[in-house]
């Protein structure tokens, strides 16, 4: 029995570890990304710990309790410990606080990315069923993502000293410009703006996807930010 | 060994009683089957796009009709399936546990029901390629009449919640037994009671915000458009603040089943009764003001979303203290292992499952890649189908034998449990990896993430997820198969079919004294 | 037999599948086939008007009252609830009433805030500690007039709606009548509730008659529509749920009328009930002259 407890315990401290691991070997390729992988470790082993406090709960008060004798409504009893409920009330409070304020200075730098200065404005318009890049105040610099003859993917290429704001809006319907690997996404809403701002990023090509339905082909909707 | 008090009575085929019951429990089995052909059927749409979704490419579905089968098994599984549940299991609980004949107004009741039947009606009839969010502009500008079937479908069941809520509320002030004060009240009258006083303040919402939509599209006026100084931004802000809410007019009944359940099978009461009700209201009362959570990414910066997120975080306290509340009921108990608690027990694991993904969904720097994923149908899929649905199938074990006067059959009960637990945390966990992979939600076709490092991560876990969701296709099968089958040729069911006391349920005055004169153990 | 009959209703299946006939209505309706969608809306009314009816002649049969008439005893005695008696679904449904007016009053009053830049959108949200650019809820300020650029003012008819709103606080008086009627027992008498009612449907008509009249002349003379920008959809949004509760509480006073005519009245609850529904829609007109006419 004591073995078997240990090794479960083993188990688990191994499996925290991995997440640890996992998290901490893939370098992020921007900040918003490396947040984000901050964040999720955070909260994947707390929710691991959460997770296996309830199963070895639930394990141990059922196995300790189990019986099959019926008993009289007059038998019933009630159980109530206040200082207990206070004592995890707390507890709770604190946990949420705490994942509360580490999630707020990305929030504020995401919100505010409209007041940031950055070397370039790139708008970026989403249309049913292809991205639309154009560098603001550089006549002509407007192309698709996609070549509609041979169905090619054009890549919007970034350098990797310049900083950008990413101005996204849609001509037709709610689309979201989400690009996974940099840890961001934010919807293409006509008549209406919503701003990304982008600094160092590291060199590669990221897949760019449309993440809000907008018809059809929905899921067929590429795109790719190429960082040099 | 048959008694007196139960025999099989197969009212339903006399089409007179099917059509104008106005017996509470009866119409309360009419909402359970209603709803079990609702999800037979909707449960079918979601088997035919995960098949869909086994291989990547196009296999047999066509793009257009895979969305209006998302957008109908959604509609259809919250209003159809888990609200109607709620429904019918309060109808034929609430008045036993409240010591009353009926419902208020039982021939409201019957017509609460039979406006549910053209409602589905009409969203089955509309197969709109929209989501069940029906976002404005794709919403509008989609000719034909799909979207507005949809959206009279869903101004139906609307009316139908309000008039079932105000019933609710009727009977729980009006018909209690004397003597059963509101602390006295069970849990699951509780919840109930929150349910309808959900129902009863969130609706209207949804009813304006439809009839806006409705008028948008039929007399383009211009509530959502653009060039009249109004955005689509809008539409959303009037859905989520009532599809929030809704969310817990299906979570609280299978909320207070859990409670029941757990607490008869453990044979105490409900650990911390008065925490539980007060954990109640803060999630009835925080869930109004937390539906900004769901336009992280559409505004950024307006409203704040910093407010959002503190409400949201909020809401995870009193889940944790009814999380911990329901374990330690079975502190020092008699738990009669059996299969409703078995359900009780995995609703408290979906619940669980589905709430530390809930936080995670929550955290805006996460949400800046979980919204719109899989990772968001993972979430809520494990607090509506592991959680809810698994408390409802619990409850129905539960009362089976009251309502048919026949038992189950336990053996295919434990099959049930054990392919639906397993189904749901292969379909679902795989559904946040996926989520957390990048692939977003609404996807007809993977091959298109093909670039991303991932893709044969994203191919396997989209695999095991369909396994996992024709294991609780196999699961409800044997449920419906079970519940059919033992309806007609099951054994006579024993006065007391778990060998316990059941409190509150099929009980005499006296024993109704008995526990009303409980002692309070500190 | 006497109990199969308690336990089943003929009636309430055919009310609510009825639903699925408006449903049609309504679905013409959205297709633009306007006179098979309110022949549809029409049957429904005509099936609803029925059955209660034939509910009210049963009623008026029996001496016994009906078992959703009476009160329980316990819940006379509730400290909390007690005293509003029979009279508490109409509070509980009001609070769903409620709800719904304050949304469509306070949606469209808060999209004229920040649409309208008349109204000092800017200064109540430095006020707030909202954004200031106006983009709360992804809205900006395009002006709150319709697509000809005209101010509310200008194109409705202010004086022909002022009238409008004086005929309706008069049935609100003639409906407090009725109640001291009721409560006096006088239901058939010359100054008794039937009349009193009577009178308050016929003006509650006369507005809803001026009220369509005003549609008509706005459509056709000023070609202000729900196209007409936030403004003429708010607008129709909310005159138009108005009329359509008049409506429903015109029914109402009918049908207590016929009540009390075939003698199913037992006490003035009912009356009572039908008046806190007709004050509470007067209420609500009262906001909403001063929101949409007056500011």
């Amino acid at each position: 029995m004591n073995k078997l407890r240990r090794k479960s315990l083993l188990f688990v401290l191994g499996f925290l570890a991995l997440i640890n691991g996992l998290y901490s070997s893939i370098a992020a390729p921007n900040d918003y990304r490396e947040k984000y992988d901050e964040i999720f470790k955070i909260q994947l082993i707390l929710s691991v710990i959460i997770i296996i406090m309830v199963l070895v709960m639930a394990i141990v008060l059922l196995r300790k309790y189990k019986s099959n004798e019926a008993i009289s409504p007059k038998e019933i009893k009630v159980f109530h410990n206040n200082k207990l409920e206070i004592g995890w009330t707390l507890v709770a409070t604190v946990l949420v606080l705490y994942l509360f304020f580490i999630s707020l200075p990305p929030t504020e730098n995401f919100a505010a990315a409209n007041n940031k200065q950055a070397d370039v404005t790139i708008s970026v318009i989403g249309h049913q069923f292809y991205w639309e890049f154009a560098i603001e105040g550089v006549v002509n610099s407007s192309f698709t993502s996609l070549n509609f003859t041979t169905g090619e993917i054009i890549p919007l290429v970034l350098f990797q000293n310049t900083t950008y704001l990413l101005k996204v809006t849609s001509a037709d319907v709610i689309h979201s410009f989400f690009v996974p690997e940099l840890g961001f996404k934010v919807d293409a809403v006509p008549g209406h703006y919503n701003y990304v701002y982008l600094e160092n990023i590291q060199k590669g090509e990221y897949r760019v996807t449309c993440a809000e339905y907008c018809g059809v082909n929905h899921y067929n909707m590429p795109g790719l930010i190429k960082v040099v | 060994m048959a008694t007196e008090r139960k025999t099989t009575s197969y009212w339903f085929l006399d089409y007179k009683k099917f059509f104008g019951t106005i017996d509470h429990k009866q119409i309360g089995m009419l909402y359970m089957m209603f709803s079990f052909v609702n999800i037979v059927f909707a449960g079918l749409l979601a088997l035919i796009m995960r098949a869909e979704l086994y291989n990547p490419g196009k296999d047999f579905v066509e793009s257009r009709d895979w969305a209006g089968y998302f957008t109908v098994h959604g509609t259809v599984m919250i209003f159809f399936v888990v609200m109607a549940m709620g429904a019918g299991l309060g109808n034929y609980l609430v008045p036993k546990m409240i010591g009353a004949r009926d419902l208020y107004w039982p021939r409201w009741n019957n017509i609460a029901f039979w406006m549910l039947v053209p409602a589905s009606y009409f969203v089955w009839s509309s197969m709109a390629p929209i989501g069940w969010t029906a976002y404005p502009p794709n919403a509008i500008v989609l000719g034909g009449d799909k979207v507005d079937r949809w959206l009279i479908g869903l101004i139906l069941a609307g009316t139908s919640s309000v008039i079932g809520a105000i019933n609710f509320l009727l009977t729980v002030i009006y018909l209690r037994r004397p003597g059963l004060t509101w602390k006295k009240l069970d849990l699951f009258t509780w919840s109930i009671v929150f349910m309808a006083f959900i129902q009863l303040a969130a609706t209207p919402v949804i009813t304006i915000g439809l009839v806006m939509e409705f008028l948008a599209r039929s007399l383009g006026a211009t509530y959502f458009s653009t060039n009249a100084g109004s955005s689509p931004l809008f539409w959303q802000h009037v859905f989520w603040s009532y599809s929030h809410p809704a969310v817990y007019i299906m979570i609280l009944p299978a909320m207070g089943l859990t409670s029941l359940i757990i607490s008869r099978f453990s044979q105490t009461e409900v650990f911390g009764k008065v925490s539980m009700i007060l954990s109640m209201a803060a999630i009835t009362l925080l869930g109004f003001i937390v539906w900004g959570h769901h336009n992280f990414t559409a505004s950024p910066n307006s409203p704040p979303g910093w407010f959002f997120t503190l409400t949201t975080f909020l809401i995870a306290i009193p889940s944790g203290i009814k999380t911990f509340n329901w374990l330690l009921t079975m502190y020092k108990g008699k738990i009669v292992v059996d299969v409703p608690f078995l359900f009780a027990i995995s609703f408290v694991l979906g619940f669980v499952l589905g709430g530390v993904t809930g936080v995670m969904v929550n955290t805006i720097p996460l949400d800046l890649v979980f919204h719109d994923t899989y990772f968001v149908v993972g979430h809520f899929h494990f607090i509506i189908i592991g959680g809810a649905l698994s408390a409802v199938s619990g409850a129905i074990y539960f009362i089976y034998s009251d309502m048919t006067g026949r038992m189950y059959n336990r053996k295919l009960a434990y099959a049930h449990y054990i392919f639906w637990v397993i189904g749901y945390i292969l379909t679902f966990g795989s559904m946040n990896v996926l989520g957390a992979l990048g692939m977003p939600r609404r996807y007809y076709d993977y091959s298109v993430l093909s670039i991303l490092p991932n893709y044969d991560m994203i191919v396997l876990f989209n695999r095991i997820a369909t396994i996992g969701a024709f294991m609780q296709g196999i699961a409800f099968t044997i449920f419906v198969f079970n519940f059919i089958y033992s309806a007609f040729k099951g054994e006579l069911a024993d006065e007391k079919p778990y060998n316990i006391a059941i409190p509150r349920l099929w009980m005499t005055d006296e024993e109704w004294e008995q526990l009303e004169n409980m002692e309070v153990m500190h | 037999m006497e109990e199969e009959h308690e336990h089943v209703s003929g009636m309430a299946p055919i009310v609510g599948l009825s639903f699925a006939v408006t449903g049609f209505g309504l679905l013409e309706f959205s297709q633009g086939n306007y006179a098979m969608a309110f022949l549809l809306v029409g049957i429904f009314l005509a099936v609803v008007v029925g059955s209660v009816v034939k509910e009210i002649k049963k009623r008026s049969e029996t001496v016994e009252a009906h078992e959703d008439e009476e009160v329980p005893i316990q819940f006379k005695k509730d400290p909390i609830f007690g005293f509003m008696g029979k009279k508490l679904w109409i509070w509980i449904f009001l609070i769903s009433e409620v709800i719904f007016f304050t949304l469509i009053i306070g949606l469209s009053f808060s999209l004229r805030l920040v649409v309208d830049e008349g109204l000092g959108y800017r200064e109540i949200a430095k006020f707030c500690g909202l954004p200031t650019d106006s983009n709360l809820f992804g809205l900006y300020p395009a002006g709150w007039v319709d697509q000809e650029g005209r101010a509310p003012h200008e194109v409705l008819d202010i004086p022909l709606t002022t009238l409008n709103t004086f005929v309706l606080i008069t049935s609100s008086y003639t409906m407090v009548k009725a109640h001291e009627a009721a409560e006096k027992g006088d239901f058939l008498g010359k100054w008794g509730a039937r009349n009193y009612l009577l009178m308050t449907a016929g003006i509650g008509a006369t507005f809803l008659s001026i009220q369509v009249f005003e549609y008509v002349s706005l459509i056709i003379n000023e070609n202000f529509t729900v196209q007409s920008g936030l403004f003429g959809a708010t607008f129709y949004l909310q005159t138009g749920f108005h009329g359509m509760h008049v409506l429903g509480g015109i029914i109402m006073i009918l049908f207590m009328v016929y009540k009390i005519q075939s003698g199913a009245m037992k006490d003035s609850s009912d009356v009572e009930i039908t008046g806190l529904y007709w004050h509470f829609i007067d209420v609500v007109w009262i906001m909403l002259f001063t929101l949409v006419y007056l500011v």
